[in-house]
């Protein structure tokens, strides 16, 4: 209940994440997808009971890929995620991998999570993904969308407090 | 009573009559010419077209596809190939327009660099798609299919799975993190 309860204000868009995708998305050499929940539902039916639970419950999914060249300034990378902390999203984790940092964030309402974000930022690549959901903690690192940058999800534990602090 | 009903029709009929004033607009943005092509079509005429159409078409997907005319109770076709129009209309604003003013939501958005595809849709209570736009562009082609549907989720499930399964389309799991993940399908 309380899932269907927080279904109508989680399907709203951080106006600092929409903002971000206007700049860059019509740019050459940038890929943007944007999956209805439905579609995806459709996608990965079949799969097993407790995924296709979890892939019930994304209302969104949407990726900006930048490959061969990673064209946001820094500027702009600086200013979405402040602008996402100011839209009361949370820096979850921050790690380095093959050369790119991978930022992953969260917005909550009580202790379920309505969005999550993740940034792969390196010298010649760049994603952004954008999931809109309802979702437990322990459900992230079972999200295996298959989808470009959705495996950093992968590197999240189990529980909230093993999730390392710098 | 009678005035009421009466008060109450003359009050939300402009708003029914506005409902897709994008599409409209953008649709008459465009002249018809030899690289233009317009035109509608009612529901009994594509159910017709369809039914003619799925004996004479050998491709499994095609049949399909024709199988799901059934659901349109009718359909606004643009085709436009003159590239000087093309560039001189703003496509992005149109989208815009159809989601925050028309009150479409979009289903899938596709976009690289060369080519625009985008398939908004207005439901009913989340169950029942009542209408349904696509719009594709590229540099040289604009395509633009605004349809009254009938259509349940559930159809286009049924729809997108039996692609999938006759395409053999498959979803691979990664074997490692730095495995780029792709949709597998099958060359013939």
């Amino acid at each position: 209940m309380g899932f269907l309860c927080l279904q109508i204000n989680a399907m709203a868009q951080s106006p600092a994440v929409e903002n971000f995708y206007n700049e860059y998305r019509h740019a050459p050499n940038v890929i943007d997808l944007n999956f209805h929940g439905e579609i995806i539902k459709f996608a990965f039916q079949g799969e097993d009971k407790s995924t296709g639970d979890l892939i019930e419950r994304i209302s969104q999914l949407r990726i900006m890929i930048m490959e061969d060249k990673n064209i946001v300034k820094k500027g702009d990378y600086r200013e979405l995620v402040s602008n996402l902390k100011d839209d009361r999203f949370e820096e979850l984790m921050t790690f380095r991998e093959g050369g790119s940092d991978i930022e992953i964030l969260l917005r909550e309402k009580g202790a379920i999570i309505t969005d999550v974000i993740l940034l792969l930022n390196g010298d010649d690549e760049f994603i952004m993904l954008s999931l809109e959901g309802l979702f437990r903690f322990e459900d992230l690192n079972d999200l295996n969308l298959n989808i470009e940058g959705s495996e950093h999800l992968q590197n999240l534990p189990d529980k909230r407090k093993d999730v390392p602090r710098a | 009573m009678r005035t009421i009903s009466i008060l109450l029709l003359m009050a939300i009929l402009p708003f029914g009559l506005q409902a897709q004033r994008s599409v409209k607009n953008f649709y008459n943005q465009f002249s018809r010419g030899e690289e233009t092509v317009k035109f509608k079509l009612p529901g009994f005429l594509i159910h017709m077209g369809g039914g003619i159409a799925r004996k004479h078409i050998d491709d499994e997907n095609g049949r399909l596809a024709m199988e799901m005319t059934k659901y349109i109770k009718n359909i606004r076709i643009l085709v436009v190939e003159d590239e000087d129009q093309i560039e001189r209309v703003d496509t992005r604003q149109f989208l815009q327009d159809a989601i925050q003013k028309d009150n479409f939501e979009e289903l899938i958005t596709v976009r690289d660099e060369e080519t625009n595809m985008s398939i908004l849709v207005k439901d009913r209570k989340g169950k029942k798609i009542t209408n349904m736009l696509i719009l594709v562009q590229e540099s040289s082609e604009l395509v633009m299919l605004s349809m009254k549907t009938n259509l349940k989720y559930k159809h286009l499930e049924l729809f997108i799975r039996e692609i999938m399964k006759r395409e053999k389309i498959k979803i691979e799991p990664p074997k490692d993190a730095e495995d780029k993940i792709e949709m597998v399908i099958p060359r013939a």
